[in-house]
């Protein structure tokens, strides 16, 4: 083993000792400095977490999680609590992300005391959200189950008949083969209520369960994406003296080979089950023995023992040709590549002949001690089921894309349907109206943030002069989402407006927000008697997000230098933008009071 | 007593160096936004390693407070933590 697998490994030791989050995030921080390492052979996954609580813990523990099965994987996070936005509409980050898996991680403690609280409401919700993510995008879909709340302490309780009645619905739409639930229940009580239950972290920091359970909880949603996706491994070749048996037939003799049950043979019983447990898992079997096939064919006939029959095996190589012919005529036979082949031996020898001639099949250090053989195959990842190959996805496409078709007008739709149920107002105000917010605003927003000025109140004073500023609140029909978003424009000269500043909230993205905005922007502009309005864009590590804002918004690009783009928008000929119908535009001139966001 | 909170103090800065930073030096000015690395996931980390290791339970409300040093130290104080 290199040096570089040897420390990915003790990396992913580290991993999986870990049982507080901050031993997770030690060994996610060693991953990171490491380089993230990601052997060129691993799968690659695109994992979109979108949810209603705190995922960030979980978005930083997933790469190392994912790598841990042996998964090379981006990862993608929606900002806090925007899963319906994300999954309706079809323009939003997540799908431009292009994930192969989205896992909507759902707690209960928002689906019931947020927005939409009756089980009618959530199941709905959910339901819809599934649904467009099956149409919108063709990567499998993992959605948490409502998890037990506190509140829960029998199966009398006002809690449990929520989320049974939830799980129930859920369970009840008609889903497709990419949906998984996934279900958190026994997590919770094998990790013990008392224990996994902290009602201070929800409060202060949006966690719905204890921050030392976020290992546990990692774990069990790495297993489930994994999991989701169609076996990896296509066929196992094995060998037989010494490996599906213990003993050598041609030196001891059919009733002399180890297979008792009771005895040392039990290990050996315990690679034919693992193997048996593969085949009935759609994997192919098929035999590579030095030996005569006569005598092989009377242990499958001869010992009952035997857990494996002789019809089991799609292809038989018994001679004495070396090993890798027997594996190119297997492969020849069957019509497979080499993807997806293993090869367990449990001779060195036979090992290293095969590999030089087949390098990419896999061919595990069997272990000596025939005990320590299918924990070590269990753990190699190899047989953990692996992404749908591009055939099947290729064919599930196929079925899929008609029906997409014939609802992408519906799903837009729906969307539309969503934001305009919302019954949103957005209130203008002066800056002076909600100075602290402004102020808080500016020094903490970095991902909807196009130019990252962290003004203090007199350098935004001396920005806006000439110009204006403006701070946004938005109503909707569940309430006062406080102060979402400020602007600084600045008057360059006659000709032109420049926006200094702009930042939004990101927990009012994907609802037109921004649209509405510009059009409030343009309309200032032009009272002042500006021509052009200016955008800049200034890249920082995070916010890539609003990287393409202004060339959406219709804006032109006119000269960049480095990170930073600038765009011109003609105000002679700016249009209404789509979207703004659904917000209504009020201004505000009494003061706003403070409302924390 | 200025001693005990001085106590506090260096019981807590080797919570803060496994946690945040291990060069930081710790002193009761010290906020989350003068250490880049003090961010609000590190600032669980850190509330979840100081009552393991201190053996204490924050209130909700103290959990949203504590974002400098010196209001961790007098809330460890209260609490009778001294040496």
């Amino acid at each position: 083993m290199t040096n570089d697998g040897a420390k990915l490994m003790a990396i992913v030791q580290r991993y999986k000792a870990a049982h507080t989050l901050q031993q997770l995030f030690a060994a996610a921080g060693e991953y990171e400095a490491a380089g993230s390492p990601r052997p060129a052979s691993w799968p690659k996954f695109r994992l979109a977490l979108t949810g209603n609580y705190s995922t960030q813990f979980l978005a930083r523990g997933f790469p190392l999680a994912l790598a841990a099965h042996g998964f090379a994987a981006d990862i993608y996070e929606s900002p806090y609590n925007q899963w319906r936005a994300e999954l309706l509409d079809g323009g939003s980050v997540l799908y431009a992300f292009a994930p192969t898996h989205v896992l909507l991680a759902l707690s209960s403690i928002e689906l019931a005391y947020g927005s939409l609280r009756s089980t009618e409401a959530v199941i709905a919700a959910v339901s819809a959200a599934i649904k467009a993510a099956l149409r919108l995008s063709d990567a499998q879909l993992l959605v948490t189950l409502p998890e037990p709340l506190i509140d829960e302490i029998s199966d009398s309780s006002v809690a449990y008949a929520w989320r049974r009645a939830v799980i129930d619905g859920l369970r009840a739409a008609p889903t497709a083969p990419r949906v998984t639930f996934v279900d958190l229940e026994p997590l919770i009580r094998t990790s013990g209520a008392a224990a996994w239950f902290d009602d201070r972290f929800y409060d202060t920091a949006k966690l719905p369960f204890h921050p030392d359970r976020t290992p546990a909880l990692l774990a069990v949603l790495a297993d489930a994406v994994v999991g989701a996706t169609a076996p990896h491994c296509k066929l196992v070749v094995v060998d037989l003296d010494d490996t599906l048996w213990g003993g050598r037939i041609g030196d001891d003799g059919y009733e002399a080979l180890e297979l008792d049950p009771a005895g040392a043979g039990r290990h050996f019983l315990r690679l034919q089950a693992f193997l048996a447990g593969l085949r009935a898992k759609g994997v192919l079997l098929a035999i590579a023995s030095k030996n005569d096939p006569a005598t092989v064919q009377e242990v499958f006939a001869k010992r009952p023992e035997m857990m494996l029959r002789w019809q089991d095996f799609a292809a038989v190589e018994i001679h004495w040709e070396p090993k890798s012919s027997s594996l190119a005529r297997i492969l020849e036979r069957l019509k497979l590549s080499t993807a997806g082949v293993v090869f367990l031996d449990d001779n060195p020898v036979e090992r290293a002949e095969v590999l030089r001639r087949f390098p990419d099949i896999a061919t595990p250090d069997l272990p000596e001690d025939p005990s320590q053989r299918v924990p070590v195959l269990e753990r190699s990842g190899l047989f953990d089921h692996r992404l749908a190959t591009d055939e099947t996805r290729g064919r599930n496409r196929m079925y899929e894309e008609n029906a997409a078709r014939e609802a992408a007008r519906h799903d837009a739709g729906d969307y539309q349907e969503f934001l305009c149920g919302l019954k949103m107002v957005l209130e203008g105000a002066e800056l002076e109206e909600a100075r602290e917010r402004v102020i808080e605003l500016i020094h903490k927003t970095n991902q909807f943030n196009l130019t990252t000025r962290r003004y203090n109140w007199g350098e935004l004073a001396t920005a806006i002069r000439g110009g204006f500023g403006r701070c946004y609140r938005l109503k909707d029909r569940f309430g006062d989402n406080g102060i979402i978003s400020v602007v600084a424009v600045t008057r360059d000269s006659d000709e032109d407006a420049r926006i200094d500043l702009w930042l939004m909230s990101c927990r009012v993205l994907g609802r037109k927000v921004e649209e509405t905005i510009l059009a409030d922007l343009i309309a200032r502009a032009r009272s002042l008697g500006a021509r052009r309005l200016i955008g800049e864009y200034i890249a920082t590590p995070k916010n890539a997000l609003v990287r393409e804002l202004y060339p959406r918004l219709g804006f032109s690009e006119i000269g960049h230098s480095g990170e930073n783009v600038r765009y011109a928008l003609a105000l002679a000929d700016a249009g209404t933008k789509e979207g703004t119908e659904l917000i209504a535009m009020a201004e505000r001139r009494t003061p706003i009071a403070q409302v924390a966001g | 007593m200025p001693g005990s909170r001085e106590a506090v103090l260096r019981k807590l800065e080797p919570i803060f160096r496994s946690v945040i930073d291990p060069n930081l030096v710790l002193s009761e000015q010290l906020n989350a936004s003068q250490v880049p690395l003090w961010d609000s996931l590190k600032h669980i980390i850190l509330v979840v390693e100081i009552e393991m290791q201190l053996g204490i339970k924050l209130t909700t409300d103290e959990l949203a407070q504590l974002h400098n040093v010196g209001e961790m130290v007098t809330l460890l104080q209260q609490r009778g933590l001294t040496a």
